[in-house]
């Protein structure tokens, strides 16, 4: 649904993002993930078609041009801060982009916005004024929403709703490139990762993969653990102390239990180890670049 | 393009600032009636109505541009546009079209402000000078004034694009506005010999005003009344297109 290749996005001379490429399914919700400065709203920013880059970026085979957003007229956006004049009513801002009132109307009763949508935008709070954005950006029935921080002053109740309507969406085939900090939040919904940093897009990934990547190692604890750290370090057996034992790569799972056996050492605990979503993430960016499709 | 410009002209008489134009164009039209004493130049100049409409147009013209930065609203207005400059020429007509129904408004504060300060003393059809009735120098003042507001219009448009400060574009305009013709006229005589070069220089281009109902203003401005109005069409053009370049490679 989106194609992104060998994108390469120039503030003046000075490249922002370098060569980035990914893919989006249609019905996909991907995560634009990486610290802050890596590039992500510059990368939405760009599928917009508001900076100057070279390569190719397709919406539904359709070519978004600098020059012409033709290849936009189903897109969504909500980027950095909710797009809002205050002079306005809620109603009134949805209008100037709706196409009929009915889709004002959809909007406005699936994000529980009745209560407040015709009062002027200046009266707004911060959680009134963001899910005006995403209304906003919901609008029309998009073939592709892309979300900056969605979530950003948001209260509990409507952060769930806003996730519950997103997933919805998604069933019915709009595709979501959504970025945020809350990892916690996007692991909730996301179905594919899209790893930046420093412009680069260091991972693209669906979700059940990376977890994949979270299992990967073992946790342990014999009945002498010293003896069996310096086992393992003789053997060059990459291991990491966690808590009361010792985590390895499940690779080395039965090499590890047959060296202990072979050492007269027992085994007190074996069970998978889970990274944390966080940790392997920052895992993944302090590895560098080396992890791309 | 015609969506843009329907969003444009919806956002345009939503904000509150195009009313309150017009309603400073009536009391600064009042001001003028209180505090100039000749009748006729009263009645030709339209109460001030030329100056007074080109400082509500700069003002109004750069903040219609600003706010889409102020509010963050300009990132949905270009990516929702199918071509970048209809935003911003939609924006210049609007604001166009807005110095039309401003003359045309002050127009009407004239007639009712001359029988309530001037009364019966001076006719319409009075004449003026040049074999001219008054109400026919007015009729070419508004003519200038409209000449000269698509200069206006597209400077202030310009210089925001450029200087990203609202308040820098307002303080440039009212000086363009306020002493453009002194300034034209010292850097015309500082350079006697380029006169006819130097009289192309976009501050004289506010002469189109007044020389049209006052052809004695040729004198002053080293142009034609058709060169006036050329040179205005031509800067008017150059602004349009160098604002545009500047709003485009704007960093948003």
């Amino acid at each position: 649904m989106l194609t992104v290749q060998a994108m390469t996005t120039y503030i003046g001379h000075k490249q922002i993002i370098k060569q980035g490429s990914f893919e989006v399914a249609a019905g996909d919700i991907a995560g634009l993930i990486g610290p802050n400065g890596a590039g992500k709203t510059t990368i939405m920013k760009t599928i917009l078609g508001l900076m100057v880059f070279t390569g190719q970026i397709q919406i539904n085979h359709q070519t978004v041009l600098e020059q012409d957003h033709h290849a936009l007229a189903k897109v969504g956006a909500l980027i950095e801060h909710p797009a809002i004049y205050p002079f306005l009513t809620g109603w009134d801002n949805l209008r100037l982009y709706a196409q009929t009132a009915a889709n004002i109307q959809t909007v406005v009763t699936q994000l529980a916005m009745t209560t407040f949508i015709r009062q002027k935008a200046k009266d707004y709070s911060l959680g009134m004024k963001q899910k005006l954005g995403i209304a906003l950006a919901l609008l029309n029935q998009p073939e592709l929403v892309l979300l900056d921080e969605p979530m950003n002053g948001l209260d509990i109740e409507a952060t769930i709703l806003v996730r519950k309507i997103i997933k919805q969406y998604a069933r019915d085939g709009t595709t979501f490139l959504i970025s945020s900090h809350i990892l916690g939040e996007l692991q909730k919904i996301m179905t594919d990762v899209i790893l930046v940093n420093e412009g680069r897009i260091v991972l693209n990934q669906p979700i059940h993969k990376l977890n994949q990547l979270r299992q990967q190692r073992c946790h342990f604890v014999t009945d002498d653990m010293p003896t069996t750290v310096k086992l393992l370090q003789a053997q060059k057996i990459p291991i990491k102390s966690v808590h009361d034992g010792l985590s390895i790569d499940r690779g080395y799972l039965f090499q590890v239990q047959d060296l202990l056996a072979a050492h007269n050492l027992h085994l007190l605990a074996l069970s998978p180890y889970d990274v944390s979503f966080e940790q392997l993430i920052v895992h993944l960016l302090t590895q560098g670049n080396g992890a791309g499709r | 393009m015609i969506i843009n410009l329907q969003r444009e002209f919806h956002k345009f008489w939503q904000e509150r600032l195009p009313w309150y134009g017009v309603v400073g164009l009536g009391l600064l039209m009042g001001y003028t009636a209180i505090t100039t004493t000749d009748a006729q130049t009263l009645m030709a100049q339209g109460f001030g109505i030329d100056q007074w409409v080109i400082i509500i147009l700069i003002t109004v013209s750069s903040q219609f541009l600003a706010m889409e930065y102020q509010n963050h609203t300009i990132l949905n207005l270009l990516y929702r546009a199918r071509h970048q400059w209809q935003v911003y020429f939609a924006k210049a007509l609007v604001l166009i079209s807005y110095s039309g129904l401003l003359l045309c408004i002050g127009s009407v504060f004239t007639f009712l402000l001359k029988p309530l300060v001037i009364g019966a003393r001076d006719s319409w059809f009075t004449a003026a000078q040049q074999s001219q009735t008054l109400s026919q120098a007015f009729l070419l003042n508004q003519v200038g004034t409209l000449v000269y507001s698509l200069f206006v219009v597209t400077l202030a448009l310009c210089l925001l694009a450029i200087v990203h400060v609202n308040g820098v574009v307002i303080g440039i305009g009212l000086i363009v506005g306020f002493w453009g013709v002194n300034i034209s006229r010292a850097i015309m005589l500082a350079s006697s010999n380029l006169a006819k070069v130097v009289a192309w220089n976009p501050l004289n281009m506010i002469n189109v005003i007044t020389q049209l109902s006052e052809p004695s203003g040729q004198k002053i401005s080293n142009l034609t009344n058709g060169q006036l109005i050329g040179g205005n069409l031509i800067y008017t053009a150059l602004f349009l297109s160098l604002g545009y370049i500047c709003f485009k490679h704007r960093h948003i």
